[in-house]
């Protein structure tokens, strides 16, 4: 693999992995008299020359020199060399769609090579191995090193790490290279816990199977012993026989469809409870990058899927199997040339089953994911149903429908033309082979080397070999779907939480509430910081108001202190502790929000209010409703705290929705409190209402209140300003009118639109 | 900030409370303690689902909050059986005994039961409209907003809960 590169050197081989590439051998050739291989850091190619064209060039280091080498054929001087002391400055430039490497010597500055986008991780990796290398010789070199968020991986496409390939959206796994048997292994382990069942069923299925394939055995003897030699006797055996077969068939049927949907369910019951567990646990940045109409549609169709297939498919398919290889095994016994004529369809089938199904599962893969985006525009306008009325959207939203419903119907229907062109065809492959029983055996038959009897064995044997064959075909089609279904459920359990407990996390009972922001970054996505540099030192019981344009980062910094994000860099602090060492629930016990958008669950009234103390009293529960000015207005309901509000509490006006939530964090009573613009979009006396309400809950507690109302921050014992990520002033209210910064003009703008309105 | 008022639950003691009609037929309320009376005035419950013995609300007459008994059996004989009878009076929610039928006809269903207060057909629309209280107590709000319940779906007869299983 490495050219050259001694792994004992001192160098950090994991910094250099991957970055020492095959050089072509011309170009190998060439360099050699050049290049020491034996000091070989870097060893990478571009995409692009440097004048714009498709192409390679090298860019190789080694200890002490920077060489870039052309790769094209005929060009006469492929190698440019600099020493790595002459360097003063390296930079990596981010520009669209392409990125250079500049490097500037004493006497001037220059590009040395350019590459994609495609490339630029392996570059910027380089360049960082480069700058320790420019240091290490030349200590003084302004390695004015990319800024911070290039520094980090780039937003790239997903690629499945076996083939390259580019995944489909919104999943994780290549619907080209996963391991199917894998799949199903994990799968059947959902069938451990109930062994006795699984075993019960699997007994009741054998005996279903051997009781079916009886009446045909009968057949035998009847036609060649009993009616040949005119036996009456027999022949009311036979009968008793055959009532029986088909008696016990019926009940191990009935009992097996009993058990079997028993295990289903059970099986259902434990991936549905496991991926809603596992769904709590995942951290708030899962969800910000999926719609809930297409999680919702994993949990519940997608489990389906696989309980069915868990439960009923597997056995089916064991069956099926065993039902095949019984039927060859008479057949063969019975006579071993025409049994294997039988069987000749079989190499033919098993080959064109397996190329349709390689089609078919791509195919599905499509259509699970289109079925889902459908889901997900349901998920998507119908809680926005107001919004798309008032715009008066309907028709929109109809199109938008249809649109991704008609390639819905687009993607089911090649899977349907292409099942229905292979399963047909597969079919009459079977028939010609009954075709060819009737030819060989009906001449034998006529010969007299097989008996009537044999021939009509063969002739009912041979149609329920092919019955197994054409099942395990069209069902190897459905465990296409199961395959797809289960990779997406186990997509979602193999996913990580980002926030997850210290390994040995600070359990607290009650915090201080003082918090510190030490030099906070934050971003999203690597390539826009939203937070730059916070710090912030609030002392316990303070109330801070945090003020800014919306973008500016302030509900950003909220949701770095609740833990639903980890700062890129910087440190926050809890009564002095790293917030990562706290153990998440007991810290989060401590902090309570209200939004500008309070969410209230499908739930009574009390629950709601009791969401962040469910073993709240009910004494406890009208106390808090009084401090959050919320009992009057409750009483007035018939059902009073026993009213079930609707979905995300449908029923309540805005500022009664607030006072609600209001009473949910008075009563679980949080060191730390959240309050985001909660008093925007109510009448006066409401407003009032509320403001009370927020003026009891605060006392005595750290808060952190997002206000774009300034008047409403009078109170606070300093106001935070934001602008662009950073704090720009800090201070109270009359300081920051004083001082005559942002603040200010903030206050100015808006009791002039204040003026105005009142006009 | 200062003069904040922090609202209290105004709890009413049990033992120092009279609740009567008086001459007039009116419902009254005396404090033995304050010796404070009132007249007309009104009760409610404050969960009059889950929490029907305790947490009465009583109001004057204007329907300003009077305070709150936090349980209707610790009063005394006399104000316990005044209370129970005006908030029968106030809620009612006869109890089913039998479910005959439940027939589904345009998206709504007809039940037809037997309730402690005699036989009773009504409409019902919606999942919305059964609700259930407790693990097996069934609260039912026909298309009018009458409510029935059932106490113990568990404990119905087996056909009522054959014919209940097909709207739950």
């Amino acid at each position: 693999m490495s050219p050259g590169g001694d792994e004992t050197h001192s160098w950090n081989s994991w910094a250099t992995k991957g970055l020492i590439l095959n050089l072509p051998v011309e170009l190998r050739t060439q360099l050699e008299r050049v290049v020491d291989f034996g000091k070989l850091r870097v060893c990478i190619p571009s995409d692009l020359s440097l004048d714009g064209t498709y192409g390679q060039s090298w860019l190789l280091v080694t200890d002490t020199h920077l060489y870039v080498a052309d790769a094209k054929k005929g060009t006469k001087n492929p190698v440019y060399t600099v020493p790595l002391a002459d360097i003063e400055g390296l930079k990596l430039r981010h520009f669209y769609g392409n990125a250079l490497v500049e490097v500037s010597t004493t006497t001037k500055t220059f590009d040395i090579i350019r590459f994609t986008n495609t490339r630029s991780e392996d570059f910027l990796r380089a360049v960082k191995v480069i700058s320790e290398l420019i240091k290490s010789v030349r200590p003084d070199a302004d390695l004015g090193d990319t800024d911070r968020a290039d520094a980090e991986k780039r937003p790239r496409v997903n690629r499945c790490p076996k083939c390259g390939k580019v995944l489909p959206p919104e999943m994780r796994i290549c619907p080209e290279c996963i391991d199917k048997r894998e799949t199903f292994v994990r799968l059947i382990q959902y069938v451990k816990p109930y062994p006795k069942l699984w075993v019960l069923t699997l007994l009741l299925s054998l005996a279903a199977t051997v009781t079916s394939l009886l009446p045909a055995y009968l057949q035998r003897p009847f036609i060649d012993n009993a009616l040949a030699d005119r036996d009456w006797g027999l022949i009311k055996l036979m009968v008793v026989l055959l009532v029986l077969a088909h008696g016990l068939n019926a009940l191990f049927n009935g009992l097996r469809g009993y058990y079997l949907g028993m295990l289903g369910q059970k099986v259902l019951f434990d991936i549905r409870r496991e991926v809603y567990n596992h769904l709590q646990t995942l951290s708030a940045s899962f969800y910000d990058k999926r719609q809930t109409g297409a999680i919702m549609s994993r949990v519940i169709g997608d489990v389906n899927q696989l309980s069915h297939f868990v439960s009923a498919g597997l056995q089916d398919v064991i069956i099926q199997l065993l039902t095949a290889i019984v039927i060859a095994v008479i057949l063969l016994q019975q006579d071993w040339a025409l049994g294997l004529m039988a069987l000749s369809p079989l190499p033919i089938i098993a080959v064109a089953t397996v190329a349709a199904n390689k089609s078919l599962r791509k195919i599905w893969h499509v259509v699970a994911r289109r079925g889902s985006e459908l889901n997900a525009i349901l998920g998507d306008t119908l809680p926005g149903i107001k919004v798309v009325k008032a715009f008066g959207r309907e028709e929109d939203e109809v199109d938008r429908f249809v649109a991704k419903q008609s390639e819905l119907y687009q993607s089911t229907m090649s899977a349907v033309m292409l099942s229905n062109k292979v399963y047909p065809a597969i079919g009459f492959t079977m028939a010609l082979g009954a075709a060819l029983i009737w030819l060989v055996g009906g001449y034998r038959a006529l010969q007299g080397s097989i008996t009537v009897g044999t021939f009509v064995l063969f002739n009912g044997y041979v149609w329920r070999l092919f019955q197994p064959m054409q099942m395990i075909s069209q069902l190897s089609g459905q465990l296409q779907q199961v395959a797809t279904s289960a990779e997406r459920i186990f997509e979602i359990l193999d996913t990580q939480p980002e926030i997850v407990d210290d390994a040995h996390p600070v359990q607290v009972q009650q915090i201080r509430g003082d918090i510190k922001f030490e030099h906070v970054y934050f971003s999203y996505e690597p390539d826009e910081p939203i937070l730059k540099d916070i710090c912030l030192d609030i002392k316990a019981g303070e109330m801070i108001g945090l003020v800014g344009a919306s973008g500016s980062g302030k509900t950003t910094l909220i949701n770095l202190l609740c833990r639903f994000y980890d700062p890129t860099s910087g440190d926050i602090k809890i009564d002095g502790v790293p917030i990562q060492k706290l153990q998440i629930k007991s810290y989060r016990d401590q902090i309570a929000v209200v939004l500008q958008e309070p969410f209230l669950f499908h739930a009574t009234i009390a629950e709601n209010i009791a969401y962040g103390k469910p073993d709240a009293t009910r004494e406890e529960i009208i106390w808090a409703a009084k401090m959050a000015n919320a009992h009057d207005f409750i009483v007035q309901f018939p059902e009073a705290y026993d009213t079930k509000l609707g979905e995300r509490g449908t029923g309540l006006s805005g500022g009664q929705k607030q006072r609600i939530s209001i009473a949910r964090a008075i009563l679980r009573n949080p060191r730390i409190l959240i309050l985001d613009e909660a008093t925007s979009a109510v009448d006066t006396e409401t407003e009032r209402l509320i403001q009370e309400a927020i003026d009891r809950l605060i006392k005595g507690r750290t808060t952190i209140a997002i206000a774009h109302r300034l008047s409403t921050l009078k109170n606070a014992d300093r106001i935070v300003v934001m602008e662009d990520g950073r704090i720009v002033e800090v201070g109270t209210h009359e300081e920051l009118l004083a001082r005559d910064g942002v603040f200010s003009r903030l206050v100015k703008m808006q009791s002039e639109i204040a003026k105005r309105v009142v006009v | 900030m200062d003069n904040m008022i922090f609202p209290e639950l105004k709890k009413i003691p049990e033992d120092q409370v009279r609740i009567y009609k008086d001459d007039r037929n009116r419902l009254c309320m005396r404090r033995l303690d304050t010796g404070e009376e009132y007249r007309r005035i009104q009760l409610s419950l404050v969960f009059p689902l889950t929490a029907r013995r305790s947490f009465v609300r009583v109001c004057d007459s204007e329907e300003n909050e009077i305070g709150l008994i936090g349980s209707i059996d610790a009063l005394d004989e006399e104000s316990k059986r005044t209370v129970e009878k005006e908030l029968e009076r106030v809620y009612f929610i006869p109890k089913i005994v039998k479910v005959k039928s439940i027939e589904e006809k345009f998206g709504s269903r007809t039940w037809n039961v037997e309730t402690e207060r005699g036989p009773r057909v009504f409409d019902v629309q919606g999942r919305e409209s059964l609700r259930f209280i407790a693990p097996s107590h069934l609260l039912v709000k026909d298309i009018d907003g009458n409510r029935y319940e059932i106490p113990s779906v568990t404990n119905l007869d087996p056909s009522s809960r054959r014919v209940l299983e097909t709207a739950i």
